[in-house]
C-alpha cells in the first residue's frame, strides 16, 4: 500500500497542478478528469485525491474555499496560487526531462 | 516552515479539518451518486459504485491526519492518552509492572549516586595520580598498613629520590575559646611543605611559609603545636564565622594564645581525614630517635616520569637500610605505597561495585519480567490489535503504540525510581557516616539524574521492543480467528523465561536467607545485657590538662564540677569515668598487672587488664551491681592507702576460687601496690558481641588523670538538659572546652550500626528480588495460561471441574518455585557461610532461618498464579472452545 501511494505521489501532484491550471475545480472534478486523461490506464483510488490537495493547499500551490456546483450541491473548490503555477513550471520542465532520459535509456537498450 | 506552521494549524484545529474532510468525502460521494444516476443507474446500485471508487475512507482519514499536521505530536498524544487508559484498564498488571520497575530504577539510581559521589567524582588535588599515601608495614603488628614513626619519615625524606616532596600529617586537638561557646576541634598538625605536596588552593588566604615554621613562642612552651598560624576548613568558617569573608587575618584564642588565620581550604580538601582546622607541626628535638610511636598519615608527589614501583623500590631500599641501622624498632619494618584514590576509597570500593552490579542485575530482571507481562498481555490482547491492523493501522504505528505503553510505564517507573533513590539516600544519611568517605557528595546530582533517565528509557525499549514486535508480527487472519497457537512461543524461549524466573526465586531465597540471619544476630544482640541501665544517661568529655597542670588540680576540678552537675535541677547523679563505654575512641588503658605474692613474671609477659580511673558515684549512676566488697568512698585519696575495684571477669581471670578482696595487686612497670576492696559485675565496653575484658578500678582521687567523661543521669529526657549542664561545667571554669555529648543510648547503638546497615542493605535487596521474583512468576503463569485458555475449556468440557484447572495452573506456579527454592538453598548456605564473620548468637544453618524464606516464596508463588488461576478456571466454555 504506501508504495502505491509514493509512486503515485509525485506524479499524482503534477497531474493536480496540471487539472487546476486550467480553472477552479471540486475534488469529485478533478477525480473525473483524471479518470478521463489517463483513458483508465492507471486507477487512482478517488479518495486519495483528498490528502494529495492538502498537501497542496500546505504548500501554498493551491487555495481552497467551499462553493456550490452547477446542479447546487454544495462542494469544496480548488484554485492555483501564484506560486502553484510556478511549481507547475518546474515540475513539468522535470517530468519532461526524466521522460527524456529515461526515453533515451529505453532507445538505448533496445 | 511553510508547512510547518500551516501543520501546527492543523494541529491546533484539528477537529475544524477533520470536519472539512468530512463534507469534502460526502459531497464527492453526492456529486458522483449524481453523475451515476443521470447515467442511469439505480440510486442504491450508483451509491455502492461510488463508494467503491471512493475507496477505503478509513484509511484515506488516517493518512489525511497524518498529512493534515504534526503526525508525530497528535499520535504521540492520542498514544499516550490511548495507553494512559489501557494502562488504567488493568490497575492489576500497571501496579505490579510500576512497582518493579520504580523499585529496580530506584535501586540503581541510589547506588549510582553512591557510587558517582564516592569514586567517580574527582578529587580536588592536581595530578592526583601522581598523589601517594606512604604507610609502615609491620608483620609482628599483623596490619597490611601502619601509621608512620616520625624518625622513620625524617630519614625517608632525607633518603628518598622518587617524590617532589614527602610531607606528614599529625591528629591533633585545638582549643577554641574566646567569641562563642568554647570547644574541642580536631585538626591536624602538618609538617612544612604539606600544602605544596598536596597542591589544593585554598580557596581564601595562603598556605605556610617556611616563616610560619619558625614562630614558636619560647615562653609557651616548645610543643609541635605552638606555631602561630592556622587554616581552616571550610565546614568551621562556615559553622563557626558565617562565611566572613573578611576572615583572613583575624586571630583565634587557641589553647589560650593568639593564633593567626591565614587561610580557609575549599569544602572538598579533607586530608587525611575530616577534620577543621591544619597548623604547622614545629619539629621537635625528640622526633629523630622516635620510631616506636606510629601515628603519622605520610603523602607525597611522586616526581613526574617516576613510577609507583621505581618508587616503591627506592622506599623498599630505604627500609632496608634503617632495619639494619636500627634492628630494635625497625626489624620487619616494610614501606607500602597506596595512590591516594585508593587511599580515601580504601575498603568501599569494591563493595560498591558489587552492589552496584547487583542492582544492574536487578534493573535488567525487572525489565524481562515487565517484558514477560507485556507478552501475557500481548496475548489477551491480539484481538484488539488485530482489528486495528485490519482497518488500517500500520505495522510501524502499532508498535509505536505498544512502545508509547512501555515507555509511559517506564516514565512513571523512573519518577517513582527517582522517588525511591532520594528515600533511600535520605535513609542511608540516617545511618552512620561509618566507614564511607566523601558521602556527603552523595546526592541527586545532575549527573544521577541524567543516569535515571538514560536507565528509563533502556528500560523502555528493553521492555518494550521485544514483546511489542512479537505482538505485531502475528499473522493477522490467524490472530482475528482467535487461535490461541497465534503467539505460542516457541518451547526454546518458554523454557529459558522458565530458567528466568527460577533463578530469580534462587536468587531471592539466597537473599531472603541471609536477611532473616542477619535480623536474628541482631536481636540476639540487642538482647545482651551490657551490665549497666543506659536509660537517661548524657555523658560529654572534658579535657583540663591545659588548664589544670597538677593532680591535686584535676582532682578539685573535677570533684567541684560534678558537685556543681549533681545539684543541677532534674540531675540525679553525676560522676566522671576516663573511658566511657561504648565512646568510639574513648582511651582505653591496658596494663600488665603483678598480683603481689604470686610468681613474679617479667612485666612483658604479665597478663594484662583494662585499667578505668572513676569517681564514686560512677557505679551506681551507671547501676552496675557490686557483687563484693565497697565502691570507692570519699575517703580515699592521694595520702591514703591506693585502693582499686576489679570486674567480675579480672576476679575470675586473676584469683579464681580465692577472694579477691584483699589481693594486692601492681600495674603498670611497678609503683606501689593496690589493695582490691571490691568486686563489680561486668560492662561491656566495644560492643555487645565481644565478651567481658578483666578491667581495674581506680579512683580518680588517686590518679588525677585530667581527660574524663562527666556522666549525668537525669530524671527525664536528657537533651534538655544539655544548656544547664553546659552552665554548670562553665561556673566552674569559665572557657573550660567539652566535646562529644551524647547519650548511652545513641553511644550503644552506634556500635551496631555497622550491622544495621548491613541489615538494611541486605534486606533491601532481598526484597527487590521477592518482589521480582513475584512479578516474574505472576507475566510467566498468565502468559502459559491464557495460551492454554482452549485447552482449559476443553478438560472442563470433558468434565474437569474449576477446582482442576484452577490446581493446574497454580501447580505450575509451585513446580517453578520449588526448582528455584531448592537451588537457592544450595546457595544460602554457601552464602550463609560467607557472612558467618557477621552473624551472632546463629549459624549459617539456622533452621528457622532456612525455613522461613521458602515458606514465604512458595505463599508468594500461589499468590502470584491465583489471579491467571482463577481467570483460567472461569474461563466461559463455549467460548474457550470456539476459540480454538
Amino acid at each position: 500500500m504506501a508504495t502505491r501511494s509514493d509512486l503515485l505521489q509525485g506524479t499524482l501532484d503534477l497531474i493536480v497542478l496540471r487539472i487546476l491550471s486550467l480553472g477552479p475545480r471540486h475534488g469529485y472534478a478533478i477525480a473525473q478528469r483524471i479518470n478521463q486523461i489517463s483513458e483508465e490506464s492507471f486507477q487512482v483510488n478517488q479518495g486519495s485525491l483528498y490528502p494529495a490537495l492538502l498537501r497542496l493547499e500546505q504548500r501554498g500551490w493551491v487555495k481552497s474555499s467551499w462553493g456550490t456546483t452547477d446542479t447546487g450541491r454544495e462542494a469544496k473548490f480548488f484554485e492555483l496560487t501564484r506560486s502553484g503555477r510556478k511549481q507547475l513550471a518546474v515540475e513539468t520542465e522535470n517530468w519532461e526531462r526524466v521522460k527524456g532520459a529515461i526515453g533515451r535509456l529505453l532507445e538505448a537498450t533496445e | 516552515m511553510r508547512t510547518l506552521w500551516t501543520r501546527l494549524r492543523g494541529f491546533l484545529f484539528a477537529r475544524r479539518l477533520d470536519r472539512d474532510l468530512e463534507r469534502q468525502i460526502e459531497s464527492h460521494i453526492a456529486l458522483h451518486v449524481e453523475d451515476l444516476v443521470r447515467g442511469g443507474m439505480s440510486p442504491q446500485e450508483a451509491r455502492r459504485q461510488a463508494a467503491r471508487e471512493f475507496g477505503n475512507a478509513t484509511s484515506i482519514r488516517e493518512v489525511y491526519r497524518e498529512t493534515r499536521s504534526l503526525p508525530l505530536l497528535e499520535t504521540l498524544l492520542l498514544d499516550v492518552r490511548y495507553a494512559a487508559r489501557t494502562l488504567l484498564r488493568r490497575p492489576g498488571f500497571t501496579a505490579l509492572a510500576l512497582a518493579a520497575l520504580s523499585l529496580s530504577i530506584g535501586l540503581s539510581t541510589a547506588l549510582f549516586s553512591i557510587v558517582h559521589g564516592v569514586l567517580l567524582r574527582s578529587l580536588p588535588y592536581p595530578d592526583q595520580d601522581r598523589l601517594m599515601t606512604v604507610w609502615q608495614t609491620d608483620p609482628k603488628k599483623g596490619g597490611a598498613r601502619d601509621e608512620v614513626a616520625i624518625g622513620n619519615f625524617l630519614d625517608w625524606r632525607l633518603r628518598q629520590r622518587s617524590f617532589e616532596g614527602l610531607a606528614i600529617a599529625e591528629p591533633f586537638s585545638h582549643e577554641l575559646s574566646g567569641d562563642g561557646e568554647p570547644e574541642a576541634i580536631r585538626s591536624w598538625i602538618v609538617s612544612e611543605g604539606f600544602f605544596e605536596v598536596m597542591g589544593t588552593p585554598p580557596l581564601l588566604g595562603r598556605w605556610f611559609t617556611a616563616e610560619d615554621y619558625r614562630a614558636g613562642s619560647p615562653l609557651e612552651g616548645y610543643y609541635p603545636g605552638a606555631a602561630r598560624v592556622v587554616i581552616i576548613s571550610h565546614g568551621l568558617w562556615q559553622r563557626r564565622f558565617g562565611g566572613d569573608p573578611n576572615l583572613i587575618g583575624k586571630q583565634l584564642q587557641l589553647r589560650g594564645r593568639p593564633m593567626t588565620i591565614v587561610g580557609v581550604m575549599p569544602p572538598e580538601f579533607q586530608f587525611p581525614a575530616k577534620r577543621e582546622l591544619w597548623s604547622p607541626r614545629l619539629p621537635q628535638p625528640q622526633d629523630r630517635d622516635s620510631r616506636a610511636a606510629t601515628y603519622m598519615t605520610v603523602t607525597g608527589r611522586l616526581k613526574p616520569g617516576i613510577t609507583r614501583e621505581q618508587a616503591r623500590q627506592d622506599m623498599a631500599r630505604i627500609a632496608a637500610e634503617l632495619e639494619a641501622e636500627h634492628p630494635r624498632t625497625n626489624q620487619g619494618v616494610g614501606v607500602r605505597l597506596i595512590p591516594i584514590a585508593d587511599y580515601l576509597t580504601d575498603g568501599v570500593r569494591p563493595v560498591l561495585w558489587i552492589l552496584f552490579g547487583a542492582a544492574s542485575l536487578l534493573l535488567v530482571a525487572a525489565c524481562a519480567n515487565v517484558g514477560g507481562l507485556l507478552l501475557a498481555r500481548g496475548v489477551e490482547r491480539r484481538h484488539e490489535l488485530a482489528v486495528r491492523s485490519a482497518i488500517g493501522g500500520s505495522t510501524r504505528r502499532l508498535v509505536r503504540q505498544l512502545l508509547t505503553e512501555t515507555g509511559l510505564l517506564a516514565l512513571a517507573g523512573g519518577l517513582g525510581g527517582v522517588a525511591i533513590a532520594y528515600g533511600a539516600l535520605r535513609l542511608l544519611m540516617f545511618l552512620p557516616p561509618s566507614q564511607v568517605p566523601r558521602i556527603e557528595y552523595v546526592g541527586l546530582s545532575g549527573a544521577v539524574l541524567l543516569f535515571c533517565c538514560a536507565v528509563t528509557a533502556l528500560t523502555a525499549l528493553a521492555c518494550g521492543l521485544a514483546p511489542a514486535l512479537r505482538m505485531v508480527r502475528v499473522d493477522l487472519a490467524d490472530a482475528l480467528k482467535s487461535s490461541s497457537r497465534a503467539l505460542a512461543a516457541a518451547p526454546a524461549r518458554q523454557r529459558g523465561r522458565q530458567v528466568l524466573v527460577a533463578a530469580q526465586v534462587a536468587l531471592a531465597m539466597v537473599l531472603l536467607t541471609g536477611a532473616a540471619l542477619l535480623a536474628r544476630s541482631l536481636a540476639t544482640l540487642l538482647a545482651v545485657d551490657p551490665g549497666f541501665r543506659p536509660e537517661r544517661i548524657l555523658s560529654l568529655e572534658v579535657h583540663v590538662y591545659a588548664r589544670a597542670r597538677t593532680p591535686q588540680e584535676r582532682i578539685a576540678y573535677f570533684r567541684q564540677t560534678l558537685d556543681r552537675l549533681s545539684r543541677t535541677p532534674g540531675v540525679v547523679s553525676a560522676a566522671a569515668v576516663s573511658a566511657f563505654p561504648f565512646h568510639d575512641n574513648a582511651i582505653d588503658i591496658e596494663t600488665a598487672v603483678q598480683v603481689v605474692g604470686a610468681p613474679e613474671l617479667p612485666v612483658h609477659q604479665r597478663p594484662t587488664a583494662r585499667i578505668t580511673t572513676a569517681t564514686p558515684a560512677y557505679f551506681e549512676l551507671m547501676r552496675i551491681p557490686l557483687r563484693d566488697g565497697r565502691t570507692f568512698g570519699d575517703a580515699d585519696a592521694l595520702e591514703t592507702e591506693r585502693v582499686a575495684i576489679v570486674n567480675e571477669a579480672m576476679a575470675r581471670r586473676f584469683f579464681d576460687a580465692r577472694g579477691a578482696l584483699g589481693q594486692r595487686v601492681v600495674t603498670g612497670t611497678g609503683g606501689a601496690p593496690r589493695t582490691i576492696v571490691g568486686v563489680v559485675g561486668n560492662t561491656l565496653r566495644k560492643g555487645l558481641s565481644e565478651p567481658p575484658q578483666p578491667e581495674l578500678y581506680v579512683p580518680h582521687a588517686q590518679s588525677g588523670t585530667g581527660s574524663m567523661t562527666c556522666v549525668v543521669r537525669t530524671a527525664a529526657d536528657p537533651w534538655g538538659l544539655v544548656p544547664a549542664i553546659k552552665e554548670a561545667i562553665w561556673s566552674v571554669k569559665g572557657g573550660q572546652p567539652f566535646s562529644k555529648i551524647a547519650t548511652a543510648e545513641q553511644l550503644m547503638s552506634t556500635t551496631h550500626s555497622e550491622r544495621r546497615f548491613h541489615l538494611a542493605l541486605i534486606a533491601l535487596f532481598a526484597g527487590m528480588a521477592v518482589m521480582l521474583a513475584t512479578v516474574g512468576l505472576f507475566g510467566l503463569v498468565s502468559y502459559a495460561a491464557n495460551q492454554r485458555r482452549g485447552e482449559m475449556g476443553l478438560r472442563m468440557a470433558l468434565g474437569a471441574s474449576g477446582l482442576n484447572v484452577l490446581g493446574l495452573v497454580v501447580r505450575e506456579a509451585l513446580s517453578l518455585a520449588g526448582l528455584g527454592v531448592a537451588l537457592g538453598l544450595v546457595g544460602a548456605l554457601v552464602a550463609g557461610n560467607l557472612i558467618r564473620a557477621m552473624l551472632f548468637g546463629v549459624t549459617p544453618y539456622d533452621p528457622a532461618s532456612l525455613a522461613g524464606a521458602p515458606a514465604l516464596l512458595l505463599l508468594i508463588a500461589i499468590a502470584a498464579s491465583a489471579a491467571p488461576a482463577l481467570r483460567a478456571a472461569r474461563v466461559d466454555l463455549m467460548r474457550a472452545l470456539r476459540a480454538e
